[in-house]
């Protein structure tokens, strides 16, 4: 059982992390990230080719976060491979010490769009399919497998999506699916946070919130315009703009958001530092939790 | 229908560059329909084409993807060829070098299996698909996968779909809107609609299986 699976199930706040795998084979910039993280998060997450541009591969920069102490969450997309390659590289990764999984769609590739897309499954099917392969025993394909897979199981949700039923629908799918913890799309706006609690009462999966801290207003207009339907509220702009030191800003916008998933009983929250890696441990001390 | 856009003039007068008799063949199907490959059209290339100092002849065929079939190539144009300026004999037909056709890929082919001349497009065919709001736009609508879902969704995810999602929209959906093609509604959002107006949300609450590929290639005969 993996330490991430295991304290979910203990219903403590469970606090995750992300690592942004370089361009380059560059192991040091790998090392930083992990020592930023290691001992102030559970595990964290490696992003697999975030909107299509190639970085080094996850299962690789997984291997180096066992090695190191801090417990990967290996992001898998439907993106560039198939369920051949789907399957071959989740049971080579579970070989390398690999149990938390979280299963993806994946975004399309709009920077490198002469890139033939994949796609032949979605994420309620991959899901499915891992699910299948942990309970029964059988892979992609129905072949019977000798080994029992202690994987654990994750998918993406994102609370700003309109009309938010529909993407409820997909929620319940993905829990039909067999998914076992959920950790969402960034948000910024208590409201959101409340109208997701009110939809998902009924719900029995862990559901980790999406934190990232704003650092200006330039950031903050790059997420309205690439994330979809992300609301941002007035008042964190005008703290962004009067701001004398942005990294300080920044942090605590991060802990407030922490501050009120923790009082509104979420399980968790999904830290994504894009670079403030550093600051991670700030903004979970400061939310006082 | 099956929808088709005009190749440039240039590119056609290439392709039958090397030919001096050339019969310009119009299809009475789908492109007639929106004025891509109809007699009118016919009639515009074929004057375009003799300006080049070629033998150009004109005639329309019903629909090309359906030929009534002769004893020979000759016999099975004479069949289905109308001519335009007047009733087109042997004579007229025995000595065409080339064939430039105004058909989608599908009717120029159905000519190729029955009829040995050389031919060439005059159009790209590009997708099959129905006219949009705006009177002078399509939109593709199907992929022809083999694969039918329609009674579960009204609208088709695999083509309208760019990750034709299967179980829900992908976390891209912005405002009701398709994030890779944004002046496109979201096609999960048109099927949520739907259904909903319908009272058979049901229908998308269970998992849909990952899709047999298979069948893609299985499709080829049926």
């Amino acid at each position: 059982m993996s330490k991430f699976s295991n304290a979910l199930r203990k219903r403590r706040f469970v606090i995750t992390g992300e690592i942004d795998p370089p361009k380059e084979p560059i192991v040091e910039e790998i090392i930083s990230q992990i020592e930023s993280l290691k001992n102030v998060v559970v595990a964290a997450n490696v992003t697999d080719n975030p909107v299509g541009i190639p970085f080094v591969s996850t299962i690789s920069v997984c291997k180096i976060m066992i090695e190191k102490g801090l417990e990967p969450i290996y992001q898998i997309t439907c993106r560039d491979r198939n369920r051949i390659a789907i399957q071959s590289d989740i049971l080579g990764s579970y070989m390398l010490g690999i149990r938390n999984i979280l299963a993806l769609t994946g975004d399309y590739p709009l920077v490198y769009k002469e890139a033939k897309p994949v796609f032949d499954l979605d994420s309620v099917q991959l899901i499915y399919l891992l699910n299948r392969m942990r309970k029964d025993k059988i892979d992609f394909f129905g072949r019977k497998l000798s080994v029992d897979l202690d994987i654990f199981i994750g998918g993406a949700l994102n609370p700003n999506s309109e009309p938010l039923e529909l993407e409820i629908m997909k929620l319940e799918k993905k829990i039909k699916a067999g998914v076992d913890f959920i950790q969402t799309q960034v948000v910024f706006d208590r409201n959101v946070l409340e109208k997701l609690k009110e939809k998902t009462s009924h719900l029995d999966v862990p559901i980790l919130i999406g934190v990232t801290p704003l650092k200006s207003v330039k950031m903050a207009e790059y997420f309205l315009q690439n994330v979809p339907g992300i609301r941002i509220p007035k008042e964190l702009i005008d703290r962004l703009k009067s701001s004398k030191n942005k990294i300080e800003t920044a942090i605590q916008i991060a802990s407030e958001i922490i501050k009120e998933a923790y009082e509104l009983k979420f399980a968790g929250v999904h830290i994504m530092p894009v670079g403030m890696h550093g600051y991670v441990k700030e903004m979970i001390s400061r939310a006082g939790i | 229908m099956i929808v088709v856009k005009e190749k440039k003039f240039d590119e056609v007068m290439d392709t039958i560059k090397d030919f001096n008799k050339i019969l310009v063949v119009g299809c009475g199907g789908c492109v007639t329909f929106y004025n891509k490959g109809g007699r009118k059209e016919t009639i515009e290339l074929a004057e375009k084409i003799k300006k080049h100092n070629k033998n150009v002849i004109k005639a329309m065929i019903p629909r090309q993807c359906s030929l009534i079939k002769g004893v020979d190539y000759l016999d099975t144009l004479l069949k289905n060829c109308k001519g335009i300026d007047k009733e087109l004999t042997v004579k007229d037909l025995k000595d065409v070098d080339a064939i430039v056709s105004l058909a989608c890929g599908v009717g120029i082919q159905n000519m190729a299996r029955h009829i040995d001349l050389y031919i060439v497009p005059a159009n790209d065919t590009v997708f099959m698909g129905i006219k949009n709001n705006d009177e002078r736009v399509f939109e593709e609508y199907c992929l022809g996968c083999g694969n039918c879902i329609l009674h579960l969704t009204q609208y088709c995810p695999i083509s309208l779909c760019p990750k034709s999602m299967l179980n829900g929209p992908c976390g891209g959906v912005n405002n009701g809107m398709c994030e890779v093609i944004k002046d496109r509604k979201c096609v999960w959002v048109m099927i949520y609609e739907k259904l909903k107006k319908l009272n058979r949300l049901k229908y998308i609450k269970d998992i849909y299986m990952p899709k047999d590929f298979s069948k893609k290639i299985k499709r080829y005969k049926i």
